[in-house]
């Protein structure tokens, strides 16, 4: 088995137990030396509500602006920081399109979400129809592997619109909303507790306008997972 | 996109894409089977699960560095028009090829002509670049698309300038992965051969320079895109000078055209490789010793203040090798450089400029470098890493200078390996062909 990013072949230990045990295959998609250049965030060093890596459990400066502007519960909690070797990563799987890539983070991804407190429904952020037609994968599902997930959410954008990641900050935050409710799913949402799943925190302005379409259909609470921030 | 940007090329189109000009050609990009498929640009077969999209689409990750391959998406292409003004003579280059240049260059026309694959194995140092002048010039006189591709990055940009010095009159493309220029048709390119996966029948006349050099050989998918890139009437000329098995036995089954330059561009023979059976060298490493051949020829090379290269199979080996040699000769200068150490390039440029007294090295610089008048040195020449090309490359550093044509080339070794063993092989017998040659000449 060869690593996925670097694609050097991957030697592993053979212990005495792994020889002798009846245990369940596990593969291991990267080596060692890969994912160490990936930076986990702990909880108890990261922002309260969005999950950012800092020193202290304070708001971070941009949630302090957001608290401002905002009228509802939002908390976010994120896997790793994003990094220039996370950057890589999320050009090559998802901008240039190699799905393999997704069993990188796949099984942390799922033990994390796993992790949260029970919820009623996992909801993943979706693409439009255009993404669909170019890239073929939407990049959250692929993360999350074989949990169950509702697709709650539809998003629609014009066409001639540049994506999120193409923008610079600003222009990111005065996005408008383009997430709306999947069709008959509108009353099952009421007082639900909800987990939206996204790959990348980056402002948090598309987070925020999924959260903002649930709770406006009547959501009892959203909580947010990302890959990174 | 202009139309001629698709002469020759397979461009990715996606599904959506509606424009279209009658003569554009629409491609599958994938040949399908129950459990597999195959990229059609890359021709590399995968297996339906690990390279399925949810949709039930499928994307190739062999060429996914080009650009992403899926079955979302066609190729178009147009047909090669030729579409070039053609002038009396493209040739600015004033200098002369000796008589044995000029043998090999007119019979490498003469494949050119009649359309058929040539295997051009000069030795190293030979002047490969100046020979291929008169051909390319012809072809392009015809009205014929050529291209020069090599499979290593610094041979495509050392060449460029040297073309564009040549061919003043006409265009040069260049490709290579860093390229930040956007595509456009030219009658004469460069590229790595990677970027030959995107051309469909496009060339007439194909030079690979190097050809057995890491990627391209053993490498399916570059042989494909060879085949692809030339036109199906276009020939194929392979540069090297140390040609693999698979090109030799196309040799001996005549299907592929073979000139021989066996004598450097100085006339002297190429010097021959001494092996050394030192079982234990490793372990002296470990003790900070030497073997004894090694010593000697460093002594030697300290006296004579001549510079040196050692090469070791692997990275792990070269802190030791150093400490060894910075512990039995604290005078010597040495360093050590490797494929990714930050410095290779300052490192080299001062062992150049005779700064240092030595380099200890892997295979990186195994070709493509010139310093006159060294020693070479390779310690565990039986590795596996070492293949007969490699090693008749680096047996080729040594003898470059005119004014000192030989040097000492010591192989240590723990046996004989079949590689040392072919290298030696192939040096003796270009050395045969170069006296024979000579002979040839002297009764004329």
């Amino acid at each position: 088995m060869n690593c996925l990013l670097c694609n050097r072949v991957i030697r592993s230990a053979w212990p005495l137990s792994f020889l002798l045990l009846p245990q369940k295959y596990q593969m291991v998609p990267t080596c060692e030396q890969c994912l160490s250049t990936f930076q986990k965030i702990e909880a108890a060093k990261s922002c309260p509500v969005c999950g950012r890596i800092q020193s202290s459990t304070n708001l971070c400066h941009d949630c302090q602006k957001w608290q401002v502007k905002s009228n509802y519960v939002f908390h976010n909690q994120a896997l790793y920081t994003y990094n220039a070797a996370m950057k890589q990563y999320m050009h090559d799987y998802k901008f240039q399109g190699d799905y393999r890539l997704r069993h990188v983070f796949c099984q942390q991804f799922e033990m994390f979400i796993k992790a949260q407190k029970p919820s009623d429904f996992v909801v993943p952020l979706p693409i439009d129809e255009q993404t669909w037609q170019t890239r073929g994968f939407n990049q959250v599902i692929g993360l999350i592997g074989d949990l169950a997930v509702t697709n709650l959410l539809v998003m629609h954008r014009k066409k001639d619109e540049k994506r999120q990641s193409q923008k610079k900050r600003q222009d990111r935050l005065r996005t408008i909303n383009h997430f709306q409710i999947a069709e008959n799913w509108q009353p099952k949402v009421k007082n639900k507790k909800i987990l939206l799943v996204d790959d990348v925190y980056t402002t948090g302005r598309t987070l925020r306008h999924a959260a903002e379409t649930l709770y406006t259909a009547g959501a009892g609470l959203v909580e947010c997972i990302t890959l990174c921030r | 996109m202009e139309e001629s940007e698709f002469y020759g090329r397979l461009v990715i189109k996606p599904r959506y894409w509606k424009r279209d000009s009658k003569k554009m050609r629409t491609l599958e990009t994938f040949q399908q089977t129950q459990s597999r498929v195959c990229c059609q640009r890359c021709q590399t077969w995968f297996s339906k699960d690990t390279v399925a999209l949810p949709r039930g689409e499928y994307y190739c990750p062999g060429c996914i560095q080009l650009g992403r391959v899926s079955t979302l998406d066609k190729f178009v292409t147009i047909n090669e028009p030729n579409d070039f003004k053609t002038l009396p003579t493209y040739l600015t280059w004033q200098g002369q090829l000796t008589a044995s240049q000029v043998r090999c260059s007119s019979e490498v026309q003469a494949s050119f002509d009649v359309g058929r694959d040539h295997l051009l194995w000069a030795v190293t140092g030979a002047g490969k670049t100046e020979m291929l002048f008169p051909g390319i010039n012809d072809a392009l006189q015809k009205g014929k698309r050529v291209c020069l591709a090599s499979p290593r990055v610094d041979v495509c940009l050392e060449l460029f300038p040297r073309l564009k010095a040549a061919f003043q009159e006409v265009e040069i493309a260049l490709l290579h992965g860093h390229q930040e220029q956007p595509y456009r048709y030219t009658q004469l390119t460069i590229a790595t051969t990677h970027q030959l996966l995107r051309f469909y029948h496009a060339f007439d006349i194909l030079i690979i320079d190097e050809v057995d050099a890491f990627p391209y050989a053993q490498n399916k998918k570059l042989l494909f895109a060879t085949q692809q890139a030339k036109k199906k009437t276009g020939s194929c000329l392979f540069l090297t000078a140390t040609p693999g098995d698979d090109l030799l036995k196309k040799v001996r089954q005549k299907q592929l055209q073979v000139s021989y330059l066996p004598r450097r561009f100085h006339g002297h023979p190429l010097p021959e490789i001494k092996p050394v059976l030192v079982l234990n060298w490793y372990q002296k490493l470990g003790k900070k010793q030497l073997p004894t051949s090694v010593k000697k020829l460093l002594t030697e090379c300290q006296q004579a203040k001549r510079q040196f290269l050692i090469f070791v199979p692997h990275i792990r080996h070269l802190p030791l090798v150093l400490t060894a040699v910075n512990c039995l000769f604290p005078h010597l200068n040495v360093k050590t450089v490797y494929s990714a150490d930050e410095q290779r390039l300052e490192k080299v440029q001062q062992m150049r400029e005779q700064q240092l007294d030595g380099l200890i090295t892997t295979t990186i610089l195994e070709r493509g470098v010139t310093f006159p008048g060294i020693d070479v040195c390779v310690l565990g020449a039986d590795d596996a890493t070492f293949s007969s090309a490699a090693l008749v490359q680096i047996a080729g550093r040594v003898g470059r200078n005119p004014k000192r044509p030989t040097g000492n080339v010591v192989f240590v070794c723990a046996g004989i390996s079949r590689s040392v063993k072919k290298a030696m092989q192939q040096i003796r017998f270009v050395n045969r062909k170069a006296k024979e040659e000579l002979y040839e000449l002297s009764t004329v």
